[in-house]
């Protein structure tokens, strides 16, 4: 149950968030759908508008030039055909085709000029090979049916005709009897006012788009505007009059392309921040509530602990208190030794006691320390022979070993109570060692006190952990040594407030140090 | 002033000398600076001007046009309408750029506030710089040109259509129009073929606008821009150094400024005894015994001309034949109205071989070979292109032997130079093909031979 807990807590934090990213993703997605969408629309819009303004000015040309044709008088007629080659732009060629003789003007030429090269282009049809079609009467485009009626008088039409792959436009019209006159589009003039045409529509305003004009084999013929590459164009067929073209109208390069993409970023931004959040939020309250959760279990095992604790000395004084009270004691010697158990006992109750105090005052931060000189060893010492009946108690055997005298700078209280609490718990756990060696020793600034003992040591993995509150190696309500897990706790917490240290190490061959460092007054 | 009709006939009617070139200007012209001076001289001259006798001949015919010699004073002159087409594409960068856009700045110096001048800028993207507008403030025209940087891909045809579009805007108030492009890359954006860019060329040229190309360095399509000018009669340059870049556009320019005549419309009839079979080197139409065809302008002092070749039936020792009259329709620049001359030719024909002989004008006998050394240099070139080295040079050696014929035949320095070129190219040809440098060369020089474009 308790390391399933963080878990929960954890996906109950992330289950949302991930919800969130989710909708998040989702609405982003569709925002730049629609976007898109937007953006396809206006293209589509552009693209219509534009072609349809190409269709119209190209059939416009178309009728114009052929009812130039048709207005031309009859007599003179390859003298006025030729007239309109050399002065139109738009018109490359000229020609007169009768039904019988095939083409009456202009003659063909030995020599490979313009004209002969037209002659061979449109042989096919000159031969007869194909009939004169006339142009489809296109009612369901607006634009060309206005325009065409009024060539549908005699039969006419614009025959798209391709050569090398290339679009040529050939224009004709009966002119009375079997006769037809036409011309054929110079299409390079077509392409370049076409050039103008689209330009206007990539700037300002309208600008930003990309347009692209190309024939059949995907040649372009006209671009304007500019597009990176990649990108896809809306593309439009220009039906029967430009067969084969295609208009394509490449996405807005500015805004809309450029928001849709700064919305994208800045939502996965957004969204990787709130997200972020929520987890680092998330994780520290986890934490929090971990930490918690363990310092209050730890909080009971002290009470239990130091109940426990209580009741042993309690429960001893008790015991000899009513036996001398019965008279129970039979000799003066027995009622010594009882009398005798009752103050240690009681000893160790008023240590427990202090400890507990001690404790308090150092949560609530209101430990005063009255730091002076103290001579060593001679303090240590006297502190190590109030000590003697624990010592005794347990059958620990005290070696101290004494290099060096020093004066160091101490709160005699909290020193004595670290040493004190050390001695404490190497007669506690140590006892099977049956011996405690207690060393000073003097380093250039600082003094150390170390208490080593023969017992079984610390588990590295707690070796970390032992400094800390209400923390004890074996912590079981079961443990068959009983302590409150303050006493190192204490003991390290004072030796800070005094300026100095206390650390522990493993003893060479068996057991533990404890070492307690103290700024030495006489070479401060 | 002088409104009299004037009529200069230089009719000659000597046996020996039996072409007769005739120069009448018609209409009623207003000569307010060179009153007696027309402003086109026409000439018709064919090869020689005896035949031998009862046997068909073919023969060239050249008629030339002549602008008059003329000081054209900035405030005499017809106002240009001209646009600039820069090619700013990645390959310009740097010096290039650089010195083009000094050309530019030139060609803006030397244009007055009567003219009209528009820039267009081209990569992938067409930009038009400077709207067509007249040249009153060249600062900040030139301020404009300065910002020019290059980057990009090449559309030169569209580069040219939205030049066009601009010149178009003011093509009713009688400019002289031109389009000045310059550039140093191969199209890559837009139609791209030499005979693409040419029918934009003619289509334009029926627009009154001429287009003058300028290519710069050796990675250009020396076809492409040759095309486009020749069928617009624009003048094309290849300019290797950027340096000389300035020099080139003040030339293109003193030349646009002295155009005498424009909008030149010439149509050439033949007599019944000759027929016209071909028109070499240049655009125009044959409708049987009529030859036609354009020219956007005359320079002064410059002569165009244009070589036709015609059968001619066999006639009668002794007899004297009309060959052909040309009429020429033009307008005065510097009267601003629309004037005409006309030019007679004719032939003899003898049974005398010296007559026949003597007979013979060296100025055209030269013009034809060197035109029809341009057709065989083409051809050549066209060889070379597909791998066929060993061909091509043997064309050139032909050449060259052929040119060196006519030139002993006739006593015609030009033509021997031009054979010992042409036996020089052959050499280099054979060794290692045309090179980017020797083809651009070579083109360049057909151009001005059949454009009859004076040399840089």
């Amino acid at each position: 149950m308790s390391h399933k807990t963080p878990i929960l807590y954890l996906l109950l934090i992330a289950l949302p968030a991930l919800l969130l990213t989710g909708a998040a993703i989702r609405l982003l997605v569709g925002v730049r759908e629609q976007l898109a969408s937007l953006e396809q629309e206006r293209q589509r819009t552009i693209a219509e508008k534009v072609s349809g303004e190409v269709v119209t000015w190209v059939t416009t040309l178309q009728s114009e030039l052929l009812q130039q044709v048709e207005r031309l008088p009859q007599p003179t007629l390859q003298q006025e055909l030729r007239a309109l080659q050399q002065d139109n732009p738009f018109v490359r060629n000229v020609f007169i085709w009768e039904s019988e003789k095939g083409v009456i003007f202009p003659k063909s030429s030995p020599v490979e000029t313009e004209e002969q090269r037209f002659l061979i282009r449109f042989a096919p049809l000159f031969k007869g090979d194909y009939a004169w079609q006339e142009s489809k009467s296109e009612t369901d485009t607006s634009y060309s049916s206005r325009v065409l009626t009024k060539v549908q008088r005699r039969r006419s039409g614009w025959i798209p005709w391709f050569e090398g792959n290339q679009l040529h436009l050939l224009g004709w019209t009966e002119m009375g009897g079997k006769r037809i006159a036409g011309i054929e589009l110079e299409m390079s003039a077509v392409v370049a006012r076409l050039q103008s045409l689209l330009i206007p529509w990539t700037e300002g305003r309208l600008g930003g788009q990309g347009l692209q004009l190309s024939d059949g084999q995907g040649g372009v013929l006209v671009a304007a505007g500019t597009h990176s590459k990649g990108q896809t164009p809306f593309e439009l067929t220009l039906g029967a009059h430009l067969p084969h073209w295609l208009f394509k109208v490449y996405p807005k390069q500015t805004s809309s392309h450029l928001a849709e993409r700064n919305i994208l970023w800045i939502g996965g931004l957004l969204l990787l921040l709130v997200v972020a959040s929520l987890a680092a939020g998330g994780f520290l309250l986890v934490r929090d509530a971990i930490l918690q959760r363990q310092e209050a279990l730890q909080k009971t095992s002290f009470v239990s602990n130091v109940s426990h604790e209580l009741k042993t000395p309690l429960t001893s004084i008790r015991m000899y208190a009513e036996l001398l009270a019965d008279n129970k004691a039979a000799t003066p010697d027995v009622m010594r030794n009882y009398l005798n158990v009752i103050v240690t006992e009681s000893e160790r109750l008023t240590r427990l006691v202090n400890n507990v105090l001690d404790f308090g005052r150092l949560e609530q931060k209101r430990r005063n320390y009255h730091c002076e000189p103290v001579k060593l060893p001679e303090f240590i010492i006297s502190v190590l022979e109030t000590l003697k009946g624990v010592l005794e108690a347990s059958e620990m055997k005290l070696e101290i070993n004494a290099e060096a005298e020093s004066l160091v700078t101490a709160d005699r209280d909290a020193l004595n109570r670290v040493l004190v609490n050390l001695v404490d718990n190497a007669c506690k756990y140590a006892a099977d060692g049956k011996s405690i060696l207690v060393t000073i020793g003097n380093g250039k600034k600082q003094t150390f006190i170390s208490v080593a003992d023969r017992g079984p040591g610390i588990p590295t993995a707690h070796a970390k952990r032992i400094f800390e509150r209400f923390f004890r190696v074996d912590d079981s309500v079961t443990a068959t040594v009983g302590g409150s897990g303050l006493g190192l706790s204490i003991a390290q917490q004072l030796m800070h407030g005094m300026g100095g240290d206390l650390h522990w190490s493993p003893r060479e061959g068996g057991g533990s140090v404890f070492t307690v460092t103290l700024p030495r007054e006489d070479q401060g | 002033m002088n409104n009299s009709h004037i009529t200069h006939t230089y009719r000659m009617t000597t046996a020996a000398l039996a072409v007769a070139t005739t120069v009448l200007t018609a209409s009623g012209g207003i000569f307010s600076s060179t009153p007696n001076t027309p402003v086109i001289s026409c000439r018709v001259e064919s090869e020689r001007t005896v035949l031998t006798a009862d046997k068909p001949e073919s023969m060239m015919v050249k008629v030339s046009l002549k602008g008059a010699e003329r000081a054209i004073l900035d405030d005499e002159r017809s106002p240009v309408n001209m646009a600039l087409v820069i090619d700013r594409s990645g390959s310009m960068s740097g010096e290039r750029i650089a010195q083009a856009k000094e050309g530019a700045i030139t060609a803006v110096k030397r244009l007055t506030s009567s003219d009209y001048l528009s820039i267009v800028i081209f990569d992938d993207k067409i930009e038009t710089l400077v709207p067509t507008q007249r040249v009153t403030d060249k600062e900040s025209i030139i301020s404009r040109i300065r910002e020019i940087t290059a980057g990009g891909s090449t559309a030169i045809f569209g580069g040219v259509s939205q030049a066009a579009a601009e010149v178009r805007k003011n093509s009713e108030r009688g400019f002289i129009n031109r389009i000045v492009l310059l550039s140093d890359g191969q199209a890559n954006v837009g139609p791209q073929s030499p005979a693409d860019l040419g029918r934009l060329g003619v289509s334009l040229m029926k627009e009154k606008i001429s287009v003058t190309t300028i290519g710069v360095g050796l990675g250009y399509n020396e076809d492409l821009m040759t095309r486009l000018a020749a069928k617009s009669d624009g003048n094309s340059y290849f300019v290797e150094n950027n340096n000389d870049l300035p020099r080139i556009f003040t030339s293109e320019l003193g030349n646009v400024l002295s155009v005498v005549a424009k909008s030149v419309k010439v149509v050439v009839r033949f007599s019944s005894g000759a027929t016209p079979v071909e028109i070499v080197g240049r655009e125009g139409t044959i409708d049987g015994n009529c030859v036609s065809l354009d020219f956007n302008q005359i320079y002064s002092a410059q002569e165009k001309y244009v070589l036709i070749r015609a059968e001619c039936a066999p006639g009668k020792s002794g007899e004297s034949r009309d060959l052909a009259k040309v009429d020429v329709h033009f307008h005065d620049v510097a009267a601003n109205t629309s004037k005409k001359v006309a030019a007679f030719g004719s032939i003899r024909f003898s049974e005398d071989a010296l007559a026949v002989r003597e007979s013979v004008k060296k100025e055209v006998v030269r013009e034809a070979a060197l035109n029809d050394n341009a057709t065989m240099v083409a051809k050549a070139i066209v060889l070379a292109d597909q791998g066929k080295k060993e061909e091509a040079a043997q064309i050139l050696e032909k050449q060259a032997a052929k040119l060196k014929k006519q030139a002993a035949d006739y006593d015609i320095d030009e033509l021997d130079k031009e054979a010992d070129y042409q036996t020089f190219n052959a050499t280099n040809v054979k060794a290692k093909g045309f090179d980017a440098r020797s083809r651009k060369e070579n083109v360049q020089r057909n151009f001005a031979t059949q454009n009859q474009m004076l040399q840089q």
